[in-house]
């Protein structure tokens, strides 16, 4: 009996970890404010642009497929 | 989609009055659910709240056909282009093959490529064909790279062939690419070229900086996936956008886009 709960706690601790890794864990209290996200990827942060250098910044996405709400 | 919106907003904020340019990648109309059902309307006025500049056509935006596509792109306030996509008829692209866009004085040259399996479902495909990638941009590049400070490749042909045009052709500076819908850790880079992908389904947004020189010309670049996690709030504006679209799709009498869009 206590083998099968602790299975069973086992298997929701992992749904509940892969849900949280997609970024599809449970919303915090919603704000208006935007926030920035962590970078991840290596490179981002090791480049430095010399001083006073105009930036362009370029915003993309790819195979979005129409998904409203990936977290949905 | 609300999120990146809010995450959009918040690069907006961060740059102030340098350049910004928001670019799709393809594969971005059609697909799931209420996107697909309202044909294309909902994310075609979402990407229009956002602010995209340009969008490259892949497979699955032409699912409702390349005509249905067309209607769409008429709508848009962004640019849809392939270069590569043309009419059996004619030879010509239904698209616009490619857009300069001028930003606080940068002259962006950005050309769109389709994949070679692209008319695959769609139901007007024995209209159209989609031409070698190669030969395309042979016909295009010195075109846009004259009118242009930088060439950014919009492309939906897979990370492969984009590292081999980008060994190809040296006028390319950028390559924002998809397909594979493969996160990329860091950009690829070829000669020089950095190649950007990400992951599917809208769940990360990337950011692509790139430093200039006084001629307008990259010297450097750095690159940034960022991931849309529930950190971000929805922007209230898209969120209004996809409740609307939402009531209308799940209303019996009110299933049109028209009706929807009301």
């Amino acid at each position: 009996m206590l083998a099968s709960v602790r299975a069973f706690l086992a298997v929701w601790t992992l749904i509940v970890a892969a849900g949280m890794f997609r970024g599809c864990g449970p919303l915090p209290t919603p704000t208006t404010s935007p926030t920035v996200a962590p970078a991840i990827g290596a490179a981002p942060t090791a480049v430095a642009f010399p001083e006073g250098a105009p930036v362009l910044t370029i915003a993309h996405t790819n195979d979005v497929r129409g998904e409203v709400d990936p977290c949905g | 989609m609300a999120r990146r919106a809010n995450a959009l907003q918040s690069i907006r904020q961060g740059i102030d009055d340098a350049p910004l340019l928001v670019l799709d990648a393809g594969n971005a109309l059609l697909g799931y659910g209420t996107s697909y059902e309202q044909g294309g309307a909902l994310t075609r006025e979402a990407m229009d709240l956002m602010g995209y500049d340009a969008m490259a056509v892949g497979g699955v935006d032409l699912e409702l056909g390349v005509a249905h596509l067309r209607s769409v792109a008429d709508e848009a306030g962004f640019a849809v282009l392939s270069a590569n996509l043309v009419s059996r008829d004619t030879g010509l692209p239904p698209f616009s093959p490619y857009v300069i866009i001028q930003r606080a004085g940068v002259r962006v040259g950005i050309l769109g490529l389709t994949e070679d399996t692209a008319l695959d479902q769609a139901p007007d495909a024995e209209s159209y064909e989609v031409l070698a990638y190669d030969a395309t941009l042979a016909a295009y590049i010195d075109d846009v790279a004259s009118q242009s400070d930088l060439v950014v490749l919009l492309s939906h042909v897979g990370l492969q062939d984009d590292k081999l045009l980008a060994e190809t052709y040296d006028a390319i500076d950028v390559v924002i690419g998809g397909r594979n819908a493969r996160r990329l850790l860091a950009p690829e880079s070829v000669n020089g070229t950095p190649i950007v992908q990400l992951g599917a389904r809208g769940e990360d947004l990337g950011r692509l900086e790139i430093a200039l020189d006084g001629d307008n010309r990259p010297i450097a670049s750095r690159w940034q996936v960022i991931a849309l996690g529930p950190e971000f709030a929805d922007d209230p504006e898209v969120a209004s956008l996809v409740h609307r679209y939402r009531v209308a799709a799940q209303s019996p009498t009110s299933s049109t886009e028209a009706e929807a869009a009301d």
